[in-house]
């Protein structure tokens, strides 16, 4: 051991494990010639001596009651989410089925009552014709705006919804259920 | 203190709590919470904080259950959450050391059995034990406590802090340096090397 520094490394270590007897005993000799250095290892001694006899501080008798009720709360929560998750998943699922299905109901009715075929194409153009209207009012909108703002709107609307979508699938992977 | 990873209660307990049951993961918060505890006080130095950082700790473990791996002593799992979460919060909400005189008496190290000068000198060297760990930085804090009020091996301490162990060795020693600067000079005491860990 050629210094302080040298011999106090050695000694931390010695301390975070127990030394084999032969360097404690090198240790001690370097020190025993050295006192400023054998001061400073003493101070250390002492600090190691109180941090080893130091207790475990223990939390209130409260305090796993009221982990476990988070728990819960988080539980319940996580559940909610889920169902909320799977209500709308499902529905957005059966929205193409639905349609097809009303679509296979009316061409059925049209069938018994051609009348109804009249009623219902009617009322499919003034839903297309609203639409237009709608277009061409955000036609005349992009007017008065830059060419490409729509197009940007569409754009980020849709990356709202791909990033909540990829947020809320993320986070039923997460949701554990009992 | 908490049942070994090799206590088959132990594994009942994290399977039942996987399944989401709740007696199961209310057994791991009975067993665990006071070394979670413990940590985390050391660490932020407020009961109010510690208890907060102990269920919040709980509710991670809760979530990220399933991520668990059974070969790992579910202590140093736990510890090791507790351990990030604690580190975070100093970053991030930066809490200053709170002056030991504003917060008397937080440790509590009063039992039945001692005397009160016993219980009073006690609290006294646990109060200045505090205080010197809130001077020092808190990856130090955190190296200091994992081996003295844990035994953790330097492999253990480098698993939980995920860094090497050199830089452990490293830590340790310069958490000592800062600690002899905060301490007053010492008399001479008779004690050469360190004796075996007194198991807590």
């Amino acid at each position: 051991m050629s210094n302080c520094e040298d011999t106090l490394r050695q000694l931390s270590q010695a301390l975070d494990q127990n030394p084999n007897t032969e360097r404690q005993a090198h240790i001690a000799q370097w020190l025993a010639h050295h006192s400023e250095c054998a001061a400073t290892a003493q101070t250390w001694l002492f600090v190691d001596d109180r941090l080893r006899g130091a207790p475990l501080a223990t939390p209130s008798p409260r305090l796993a009651d009221s982990i476990l009720a988070a728990v819960l709360r988080q539980h319940r929560h996580d559940r909610r989410l889920l169902a909320a998750l799977a209500f709308v998943g499902s529905s957005l699922s059966l929205v193409p089925t639905l349609l097809v299905i009303l679509l296979a109901l009316l061409w059925l009715a049209s069938r018994v009552q051609p009348a109804l075929l009249t009623t219902c194409t009617k009322l499919l153009l003034d839903l297309l014709r609203s639409g237009t209207t709608v277009l061409f009012a955000l036609g005349s909108l992009s007017h008065t705006l830059a060419p490409w703002t729509l197009p940007l709107l569409a754009v980020g609307g849709g990356s709202v919804i791909l990033l909540l979508t990829l947020t809320l699938a993320r986070n039923t992977t997460q949701v554990r259920t009992s | 203190m908490a049942p070994h990873a090799t206590d088959p209660a132990e594994y009942r307990w994290i399977a039942g709590a996987k399944a989401g049951n709740h007696q199961d993961f209310s057994r791991l918060i009975q067993a665990y919470q006071t070394p979670v505890y413990n940590l985390c006080y050391r660490m932020l130095g407020q009961r109010e904080d510690a208890e907060d950082a102990t269920q919040e700790t709980f509710l991670r473990a809760f979530t990220h259950l399933h991520q668990y791996d059974a070969n790992r002593r579910f202590l140093n799992w736990i510890l090791t959450i507790a351990s990030h979460h604690c580190i975070d919060r100093l970053r991030k909400k930066q809490i200053p050391s709170v002056p030991w005189e504003q917060n008397p008496g937080a440790e509590s190290v009063s039992s039945p059995a001692r005397s009160p000068e016993k219980t009073v000198i006690a609290r006294q060297q646990a109060d200045e034990i505090q205080q010197w760990m809130q001077q020092l930085p808190p990856d130090y804090r955190i190296a200091l406590t994992l081996l003295y009020w844990y035994d953790f091996s330097y492999e253990e301490i480098a698993q939980v802090l995920q860094c090497s162990v050199p830089a452990i060795k490293s830590r340790l020693h310069r958490a000592r340096k800062k600690l002899a600067t905060l301490v007053p000079p010492q008399p001479t005491i008779h004690r050469t090397f360190p004796r075996p860990t007194p198991s807590r």
